[in-house]
């Protein structure tokens, strides 16, 4: 006997999976990347046999900062998307370099760092080419501070590529709050906000860049790249899961 | 004869003056001939061949390019005449020639000129031929130059006469199509098919006018933004018309008496001002970066008579390119200090604006991160066209650099597009960083390495070998005292590192529980059981003995209380001391460095280096070894997705209705109407079937196709209104082409036609039999 949570969740979980493989700017990525001609991955393959429907968390390296600090988050923004929704996904995430046309067979990047960021040329034509072909770039700001090397630089970055007023904040009434879980209040807030690190400041928006009515760079200083950075198996331990809202960000990114 | 029967003995020359004065009299009469001819049958020929040109043209339209060319026909003939006869009055024949002339034209000399001409130099010597010298004196005296070199002028004159006629009366006739004809010679590629078509019509009775007012051919000036540095550039004809953002694009044509207006609009945007001049309707237009086009109505009666559209193609302004060329390679610096010279280079396509070198220092790390910019101007910018290069010199010193400090460095350069710009592109970083005191093996140059170093930190290997480095290649310039002298300064740097290894032995023997009394520190010392101070390993190894031995005791009598044996006992314990089975590496590291001192002491730089280097090896080795990456290269499982599959609790998920996004544009209705269209060319009139090409191609730019594509198809509506049905069926199937290159593949059934044009059509793309 299936209980009506059960119903909605397979019916939820069905109509994902349609939104996912029907969105255009999913099934458009892989063919921009085939039209340049096929080129493996440098640092790690797309898991073979999944076929292309299944999600790929793709984290950016870029030759600026630490591109890696944050190892586990990947990982477990998987196991999330599995846990709660049907969408196909892979197993381990991968390691794109951002001057790499590897990066347009992704929907959906994951950027982070503490220390400066510096973009170089090449970085810079395939990011904004990137957003424009319908790519989502989740940049977070893993020292949480607007006062640190990475906050500025990467706003200066983002901004000097899309447009001194193209970086904005996002509503909290916005799409990316309702995609998959509710969040009424906006973005959750993390406990580097809380416990006063960094800027001390509870950031009460995100940042992103709109392009053609779209969300095509999410920006955030509240540092999920720490809340988010633990091992996937120790989520049984929190009261609720923080990493909830990563599975909206996904879903968003497959479904717009 | 009896003049010259008579005639004194003559001791002169006596031929010469009359034979010379009769000769110059011919040349005369023949350069005015020649001249007087010459002004006559130039202005003939030009007149002539200027006024067969234009009935020519009349006959048959001459293409523009002809007309460039033939124009230059008519003077150049007669200027040619009129050229080549003042070059035979400067340059005239030999004097021999005239008196061949003279003897031609003037029967009386009965070749006396020439026989004079040839004896003129001879003097008479003989009665004969005195009488002969007379006898010729008196016939050239007697003779003239006139009727040597008659003009002959009525046949040029007749001819000029009769154009001059002609084009007096087609002047008088017709004054328009005289001027319209003047116009269409004078400037051939400003003239107009249209106008041209009306004047024939007007003048020839076979010639039908035009059957239906159209856009003439357009004429497109382009005056790029000043910033950008371009000439002016003009051009003709139903090309896109390039240009960059910011341009002002002047679009003009002809206006014929049957239109009432023209109306011009941006496609996707507002309309556009026309104004007349004239005949002409002129368009001024500044190029916008997302330009596409421009549609063109020509208005009659309130009805939309013809259509046309002219393709625009923004021109990108790309960003400045920028390198950064020194340093070649991110540095690790041993102390700030000393001078680093930041050499960059920029180039852009329309000339590099500004120029500058931007900082950033960051201090700290983790949560007590700091974060500093500015910017310096480059101190000798050196501009050649469009590239530019930049030298900027840091002294490291005074920036109050700190240990651990990272500087950033990067080039930037900014265009001069004031339009749709600044682009501005920074090279890539590079990174100056100060090594910590227990980073200095990281120091990968000697810039700032001080001449003096501090001896509170005791140095690394890697800068002991730089320093031994230093002293190897300055030794053959140094009185040995010197190199005596900064020998032992680095033999003492190792000594002190030496000591740093063999207090880590020490800690290490303690942390593993060995005994340190048993510790012969002078072994270490002395690589291998030679002696020497135990000063140090004594020092350090007094206090942990009692813990130690305490915990002996107590293992041994637990030992005793189990039976189980001590740990002796039970361990293989070897040959070794415990000291040695701990510390292996860092023994041998020690006797390493022992060596490399040894040598010092012994003024032996060159042998030293080689231990050195293997200490060095092993310290690396062991850093390897040993360290512990806090992030990155962190194993991660894979998660287990079937595992994980559903098991997430649903709470708060948001039922909202989600839409797909909006489609991606498609190209399917924009060639179905193509095909339709074509199909429809030679079925329709031709004014309805260019109307709808230009509507199409219209549609095609708002979509934001191929311009080139758009061109195409609005070059068939050219075609189509003129009534050529095939080449605008020609364009159509080009322009789908550019659009759908595989249309062929997968398409939909051919649309049923009759016309077998429309049928090749559909061939030719693919989608027929």
């Amino acid at each position: 006997m299936r209980t009506a949570a059960s119903v909605r969740r397979a019916a939820l979980a069905a109509a994902l999976v349609a939104l996912a493989l029907a969105a255009p700017g999913v099934r458009s990525a892989p063919s921009v990347a085939a039209a340049r001609g096929p080129a493996a991955l440098p640092a790690q393959a797309a898991p073979a046999g999944r076929g292309p429907e299944a999600f790929t968390f793709a984290t950016a390296r870029y030759e600026s900062g630490n591109w890696d600090s944050a190892p586990l988050v990947p990982t477990n923004i998987l196991h999330s998307v599995a846990q709660y929704t049907a969408i196909p996904v892979a197993s381990q995430g991968v390691l794109v370099d951002l001057s790499s046309p590897e990066i347009f067979r992704f929907p959906y990047l994951f950027l982070t760092g503490h220390l400066p960021l510096r973009f170089n040329p090449q970085e810079n034509a395939n990011l904004k080419a990137y957003v424009e072909r319908g790519g989502l770039l989740h940049v977070e700001d893993h020292s949480h501070d607007v006062d640190g090397g990475f906050h500025k630089t990467a706003v200066a970055e983002l901004r000097r590529i899309f447009g001194a007023n193209a970086l904005r904040p996002i509503p909290n009434t916005h799409e990316l709050y309702r995609s998959f879980f509710l969040f009424p209040d906006g973005p959750p807030t993390t406990s580097h906000e809380l416990n006063g690190w960094g800027d001390g400041l509870v950031h009460e928006n995100l940042l992103g860049v709109e392009v053609n009515g779209r969300l095509g760079v999410l920006y955030s200083n509240k540092d999920y790249a720490s809340e988010w950075n633990y091992h996937a198996r120790n989520k049984r331990f929190q009261s609720v899961d923080n990493t909830r809202f990563g599975v909206n960000i996904v879903v968003y990114a497959l479904t717009r | 004869m009896s003049t010259i029967a008579h005639a004194p003995p003559s001791t002169s020359r006596p031929l010469r003056a009359p034979a010379d004065r009769l000769i110059a009299g011919v040349r005369a009469a023949w350069r005015r001939s020649v001249l007087l001819r010459a002004l006559v049958i130039g202005p003939a020929l030009f007149a002539a061949a200027a006024v067969a040109l234009v009935l020519i043209d009349l006959l048959i339209p001459l293409r523009a390019v002809l007309r460039e060319t033939l124009r230059w026909l008519p003077p150049l003939m007669g200027a040619g005449w009129i050229g080549y006869a003042l070059y035979r009055i400067l340059n005239p024949p030999p004097p021999r020639r005239f008196a061949l002339l003279a003897e031609e034209r003037i029967p009386a000399l009965e070749n006396r000129l020439l026989t004079a001409f040839d004896m003129a130099e001879t003097v008479p010597d003989g009665v004969v031929h005195r009488a002969f010298v007379a006898d010729t004196e008196r016939r050239l005296q007697a003779a003239g130059p006139r009727g040597v070199a008659p003009l002959h002028l009525r046949t040029p004159a007749t001819i000029l006469a009769l154009s001059i006629g002609i084009a007096a009366l087609f002047a008088l006739a017709f004054p328009g199509a005289a001027r319209e004809a003047l116009s269409r010679w004078m400037h051939p590629a400003d003239a107009y098919a249209s106008k041209w078509r009306e004047v024939r019509a007007n003048t020839l009775p076979a010639v039908p006018p035009a059957p239906m007012p159209m856009f003439d051919e357009f004429r497109w000036r382009v005056q790029p933004p000043a910033y950008a540095g371009l000439a002016v550039e003009e051009g003709r004809g139903d090309e896109p018309v390039s240009a960059l953002p910011g341009s002002h694009v002047r679009l003009r044509s002809r206006f014929p008496g049957r239109w009432d207006a023209v109306r011009a609009s941006a496609i996707g945007g507002a309309p556009v001002a026309v104004r007349r001049e004239g005949e002409e309707w002129v368009v001024d237009y500044t190029m916008p970066a997302d330009a596409k086009g421009l549609t063109l109505e020509a208005v009659a009666s309130g009805e939309t008579i013809d259509r046309r559209v002219v393709p625009l193609i923004p021109l990108p302004d790309q960003a400045p390119d920028v390198q950064l060329l020194a340093p070649d390679a991110d540095l690790v610096l041993a102390q700030p200090s000393g001078r680093l010279t930041v050499r960059a280079s920029a180039g852009d396509d329309y000339g590099v604006g500004a120029f500058w070198l931007h900082w950033t220092r960051s201090r700290g790390s983790g949560e007590s991160y700091e974060f500093t910019e500015g910017d310096w101007q480059f101190t000798r910018v050196a501009r050649n066209g469009r590239t530019a290069s930049g030298d900027f010199s840091i002294d490291l010193a005074t920036l109050g650099l700190q240990a651990g400090d990272v500087m950033h460095l990067r080039a930037t350069a900014r265009d001069r597009n004031d339009v749709t710009g600044p682009g501005e592109s920074v090279s890539r970083t590079r990174i100056v960083r100060i090594a910590r005191p227990d980073e200095f093996d990281q120091v990968n140059t000697d810039l700032g390495l001080p001449s003096e170093l501090p001896k509170d930190p005791v140095l690394s290997q890697r800068m002991i070998i730089l320093m031994t480095e230093r002293l190897v290649r300055d030794a053959p310039r140094m009185q040995r005292a010197e190199v005596q002298a900064r020998s032992n300064e680095i033999a003492r740097e190792q000594g002190r590192l030496r000591e740093v290894v063999g207090e880590q032995i020490y800690i290490r023997g303690a942390d593993s529980g060995v005994q340190p009394q048993g510790v012969d520190f002078g072994y270490l010392e002395s690589g291998g059981g030679a002696g020497g101070g135990h000063a140090a390993g004594d020092s350090h190894g007094a206090e942990p003995a009692p813990a130690a031995a305490t915990e002996e005791a107590t293992l041994e009598a637990a030992s005793e209380a189990t039976g189980q044996g001590t740990i002796d006992e039970v361990s293989h314990k070897h040959d070794e001391g415990d000291l040695l089975d701990v510390n292996r590496s860092l023994l041998t590291l020690h006797n390493l460095m022992w060596s490399a001192e040894g040598q010092l002491k012994l003024i032996r730089p060159d042998s030293s280096l080689p231990h050195q280097y293997e200490a060095l090896r092993m310290i690396q080795a062991m850093q390897r070894a040993e360290r512990v990456f806090p992030r990155g290269n962190v194993a991660v499982d894979p998660i287990n997705v079937a595992e994980a599959r559903g098991q997430g609790k649903m709470d708060d998920v948001g039922p909202v209705a989600r839409t797909r996004g909006a489609a991606l544009a498609s190209l399917g209705p924009l060639l179905a109407e193509l095909d339709r269209v074509a199909a429809g060319i030679g079925r329709r009139a031709p004014r309805q079937s260019a109307l709808e090409v230009s509507a199409l191609a219209a549609r095609a730019l708002e979509a934001g196709v191929d311009r080139q594509a758009a061109a195409l198809i609005s070059q068939a509506s050219g075609e189509a209104g003129a009534g050529r049905v095939e080449r605008a069926r020609d364009l159509l199937r080009r322009a789908r082409g550019r659009l759908s290159p595989s249309a062929g593949a997968g398409a939909r059934p051919l649309p049923s036609t009759a016309d077998p044009a429309a049928a090749e059509y559909f061939r030719r793309i693919g989608r027929g039999g």
